[in-house]
């Protein structure tokens, strides 16, 4: 399918609807020449698979991070009418609200580097990570509900986190129309206990120092004025709860599938009318997924915030650990986008994507052993891409066959030879996760910054790691 | 049909092991394809070693299963359309009683298997989650190339886990 592929400027490469039978738009790929050589072949091709969708809006769009994924590849966007398109629980994946949270210090690198071997082992023993991390929270069934329907509201009435905080986060930390009683009682027995964990795969809590300000206005309003000032990274999702939404969802839009009689190329795609009960109650159902997640994440930087304030003797707020941004980069979001020069509502699937809308951040995770990036989205984003952009370095290798490759300890000692301690539950997680698993962050920055979707404020490299 | 006891603590391989001289008799086997995460193939002479096979599988890929002690028993139910249908919500149930039940098991019996693939009852043998005998998440049971195949012999699946 690559072959296929035509260049129409230096970073955007677009497939015809005639690439394929039954494509019923265009797909496009944002990336630099390099970027489109790395991408494998299976990954375009699945982008041709959503092309074929009901009410598909043009262009089903791939991002520079793209790399295969089931049903659709991670590192992608694609939107559907309001009216005429679907919902897809298959198109949004299993880790709903998959994202990051991004939170500054006023310490230097030279402070924490002091403390670093403390610092990692407390962080590590005060957020669970592993599978079947339980956390320190008993919710009862109603303290879930209310998690699920308030997000972060409910975080903050119990003393987690700020207002300031959910002013730094996408939908205020609290998307509106959740419906806990669109929730099976099996995904909320799995997330009760699971709040405030980390997980385990690829999700990370990173302390990251500072090497360069792209934009000295803009990094100054988030509050990053200096080269070495160090930043806090927290990179999870909905735990067991999401991932059984999308299971449960999944199977009722498979058979939606069969009710209303929509042709599907992979059977991974299932989805249902936007206007259909199967799609409605998913959107209601992943909200929940979606605000249980935010919580999630400011639970966490809370207890971040707690041993911070024991390692180095200070308050939290006297170290200035506020949330620079908090957003989700596996999502599906009604917005309003501008389509053929008229404004329209459409159903935006982000999977391994994160929004980039003007002017706000827009944060992109490394990996453990290279740079992070923290952008800011542009009027660009809104007229190409739905306004979004990439989540990550991307895979360039499956985690299988990362771990046959790589030995744990080996990775250990590379990072620490670039002076990044790294602790997880068990060497093998850093083998998954080695940095050369995955395609050359800075790549992939080019291309989204050089396409204009988001632009470089500040790069970040990692000190210290914590990994399920 | 009676309870099928089967001793599971041969020919179990964890998927960080590949690759793998497979024995004469294969329980699962993890097959190469760099577009899954983890996708493995699982046979049985019948329906009840095919499924616990297929447990076995999923929970090498759990946790470290040649680690895991039979000090738990859980007995589970689980409904399905037909059995392609009844295997993925038997292993979709199981990763679900990690969180649920805080468990990890490396040994199972079919106490009900209907032919059909309308129910099976089976009794899962296992220890309470400890992070460090953890390998890692699996969110879910995808369709990707999934199939279920009876043979002259006995059946096999393919199934691929998003982790």
């Amino acid at each position: 399918m690559k072959e296929k592929l035509k260049q129409v400027s230096e970073y955007v490469w677009e497939l015809d609807k005639n690439v394929r039978p039954k494509m019923r738009v265009k797909a496009k790929i944002i990336a630099s020449k390099k970027v489109i050589e790395a991408i494998d072949d299976a990954a375009v091709e699945q982008l041709t698979n959503v092309a074929c969708l009901p009410g598909v809006i043009e262009p089903v769009v791939g991002l520079p991070d793209m790399h295969w994924g089931y049903g659709l590849p991670m590192g992608a966007v694609s939107a559907f009418g309001a009216e005429d398109g679907i919902i897809s629980a298959g198109l949004c994946g299993f880790d709903i609200n998959c994202g990051i949270n991004s939170i500054r210090t006023n310490l230097t690198y030279d402070e924490v580097k002091e403390k670093i071997t403390e610092l990692v082992p407390a962080l590590f023993s005060v957020v669970p990570c592993g599978v079947g991390s339980r956390g320190k929270l008993r919710l009862s069934p109603n303290q879930l509900d209310e998690v699920l329907t308030g997000g972060l509201n409910w975080a903050v009435e119990n003393g987690y986190g700020t207002k300031d905080d959910m002013e730094h986060t996408e939908e205020n930390g609290c998307i509106e129309g959740a419906d806990p009683s669109k929730v099976s009682s099996l995904a909320k027995r799995r997330g009760a206990p699971q709040l405030g964990t980390l997980g385990a795969g690829n999700h990370f809590l990173e302390i990251q120092r500072v090497t360069d300000i792209f934009d000295e206005e803009t990094a100054r309003k988030w509050g990053v004025v200096d080269k070495d000032q160090v930043l806090i990274m927290i990179h999870c999702g909905s735990r067991g709860f999401g991932h059984q939404v999308a299971t449960d969802y999944l199977k009722i839009q498979e058979r939606a599938v069969r009710k209303y009689g929509i042709w599907l190329p992979d059977r991974q795609l299932a989805c249902a009318p936007v206007k259909s009960k199967e799609g409605q109650d998913y959107f209601a159902a992943m909200k929940c997924a979606v605000n249980y997640s935010f919580t999630n994440r400011l639970v966490m930087t809370q207890w971040v915030r707690e041993t911070f304030e024991k390692v180095f003797k200070r308050s939290w707020e006297d170290m200035d650990m506020q949330t620079i941004y908090a957003l989700c980069h596996n999502v599906v979001k009604l917005e309003e986008h501008t389509i053929n020069g008229k404004r329209r509502k459409v159903y935006v699937h982000r999977k391994g994507s994160t929004r980039a809308f003007p002017g706000l951040p827009v944060l992109i995770a490394g990996t453990m052993g290279t740079a992070s990036y923290i952008l800011k989205g542009t009027e660009k984003a809104m007229r190409d891409t739905f306004g979004s952009s990439v989540h990550g370095a991307g895979r360039a290798m499956s985690r299988h066959a990362a771990i046959k490759k790589y030995w744990g300890e080996k990775v250990k000692q590379e990072l620490t030879q670039k002076g990044i301690t790294a602790k997880s539950t068990h060497p093998k997680i850093l083998a998954e996760e080695a940095p050369k698993a995955y395609k050359d962050v800075e790549m992939v920055i080019e291309s989204i910054h050089g396409a204009g979707i988001s632009l470089k404020v500040v790069r970040l490299i990692p000190m210290g790691v914590c990994k399920g | 049909m009676g309870p099928t006891c089967s001793d599971n603590n041969i020919f179990i391989y964890r998927y960080s092991q590949l690759p793998l001289r497979l024995a004469e008799v294969k329980k699962f086997e993890f097959i190469e394809n760099l577009k899954s995460d983890v996708m493995f193939k699982a046979y049985g002479k019948s329906l009840e070693e095919l499924f616990i096979n297929a447990a076995l599988a999923l929970f090498s890929v759990i946790c470290q299963i040649d680690k895991i002690e039979h000090q738990k028993v859980k007995v589970v139910e689980v409904k399905g359309n037909d059995l392609g249908d009844l295997m993925l919500n038997w292993l979709q149930k199981l990763i679900g009683i990690v969180d649920t039940d805080d468990l990890f098991f490396s040994k199972f019996e079919i106490l009900t298997m209907e032919e059909d693939g309308t129910y099976l009852e089976a009794r899962c043998y296992g220890e309470p989650v400890t992070p460090e005998k953890g390998e890692t998440v699996v969110k879910g049971v995808t369709y990707y190339k999934y199939e279920f195949k009876k043979a002259k012999e006995g059946y096999s699946i393919r199934v691929s886990l998003d982790i």
